[in-house]
């Protein structure tokens, strides 16, 4: 299932980085910790967190991560949607709290590592 | 190079300072200096530690501010707010230390903690003139430094 | 201020004073422990302990440890360079303290690559 796909059926708003949105998902990784990211996050995973700060764009870049959904209706802060255009990094923008996001993401075979 | 930290638990701040007598930053690059994609590395295009370390400041209702000189150094200000929710702990300061000692021990280093009214420093320059000809990272003085910043913390409570 | 007390130096200078004609002689291996922030962030600093803590533990007297920034590689991160002298530098990656107390034993103090750990040998010598 594509980023493009999974946006679709969970109702996702694509915001940024759309020529990423084609990437296939396999895994998914939550938290709202830029350290934990950095250290436990790999590449190819979809990252749900509630940071709106550009930060995120950079960890994503490093990490080489499918792409951004930011939860709770929160929207990216002015420079973080411009440095994630330059980048090419897919966000997705959700009314949804992380865990019910996460669980539709597992149900439609996003998993994370076991 | 000098790293203070104050715990004001009554003014209800704590502050973080780094300070080195490097290079040295002109304003423009200070400035840019916070913005993640802004790095002197040339096997990156990422440069996290800065932009971070400001992020956790102002997550916990404080402030971060650069001071810098060509020429002459860099003053690094972090400042939280004490009993803010969000503010990360401190963590193991003690072999964070003992990593920029034995890492770069040609680099002299200050450590000053005050808590409250109590305060706990330590001075590689002092260091190293006791030790004399012994470097600052045979292993006899790495775990005698440590076992030194170890009771220097629990005494101001603060490890 | 805080100072070694005076029995600590005591110790300390008996201990040292037979090693310190061998360093003058040369190092026989130098560690570098990358700590950027990708690094720290996966560890790194349990690394840096683990390596001093064999040093000590084996009262080893000619291993230098040096740390370094990022090396570009942010996923494989905590990562080391192992480099002996005369030998072609090793990367080491993915580390937990484990694999860097091994590492110590098989490669640095004798010259053993453990391949499993290993990322890549360079081909240049650096000292």
């Amino acid at each position: 299932m594509t980023l493009l796909e999974a946006a679709e059926k969970l109702g996702l708003k694509p915001v940024a980085g759309q020529s990423r949105l084609s990437r296939e998902l396999d895994q998914g990784y939550v938290s709202d910790l830029l350290s934990d990211v950095m250290a436990n996050a790999k590449p190819g995973d979809i990252w749900v967190t509630l940071q709106i700060h550009q930060n995120i764009i950079a960890v994503a870049t490093l990490k080489e991560l499918a792409g951004i959904i930011l939860i709770g209706g929160r929207q990216p802060e002015k420079q973080t949607l411009a440095k994630a255009e330059v980048e090419q990094v897919p966000i997705l923008l959700t009314d949804l709290p992380a865990f019910e996001v996460v669980g539709r993401l597992y149900q439609l075979g996003i998993t994370g590592r076991r | 190079m000098e790293i203070r930290v104050v715990e004001d638990i009554e003014a209800d701040r704590m502050f973080i300072e780094i300070v080195d007598d490097g290079f040295g930053m002109d304003e423009e690059r200070a400035r840019r200096a916070l913005d993640p994609f802004f790095t002197t590395k040339t096997v990156r295009r990422v440069g996290l530690g800065l932009p971070l370390l400001s992020e956790a400041c102002r997550m916990s209702n404080g402030d971060m501010q650069i001071q810098s000189c060509p020429g002459k150094g860099t003053r690094v200000k972090a400042t939280f707010q004490h009993s803010h929710i969000d503010r990360k702990p401190l963590g193991n300061i003690r072999d964070t230390l003992i990593t920029v000692m034995t890492g770069h021990p040609q680099v002299d280093l200050l450590y000053e903690h005050r808590r409250e009214d109590k305060v706990f420093s330590l001075d590689t320059r002092e260091v190293k003139a006791d030790l004399g000809d012994i470097p600052l990272d045979a292993p006899q003085v790495v775990s005698a430094l440590r076992a030194l910043i170890q009771s220097g913390l629990e005494e101001l409570g603060a490890s | 201020m805080a100072k070694l007390s005076i029995e600590d130096l005591k110790k300390i200078k008996e201990s040292v004073q037979a090693s310190v004609t061998l360093r003058e002689g040369g190092y026989r291996a130098r560690v570098n422990v990358h700590m950027g922030t990708c690094g720290l962030a996966s560890g790194a600093r349990a690394i840096m302990t683990a390596v001093l803590d064999e040093i000590q533990k084996r009262d080893t007297k000619d291993v230098v440890v040096v740390t370094s920034g990022c090396a570009g590689l942010c996923n494989r991160e905590p990562m080391i360079t192992v480099e002996r002298m005369g030998e072609p530098p090793v990367k080491y990656v993915d580390l937990t303290p484990d694999k860097m107390r091994q590492i110590f034993s098989e490669h640095v103090l004798e010259g053993k690559i453990v391949e499993k750990s290993a990322l890549a040998i360079g081909s240049e010598t650096t000292f």
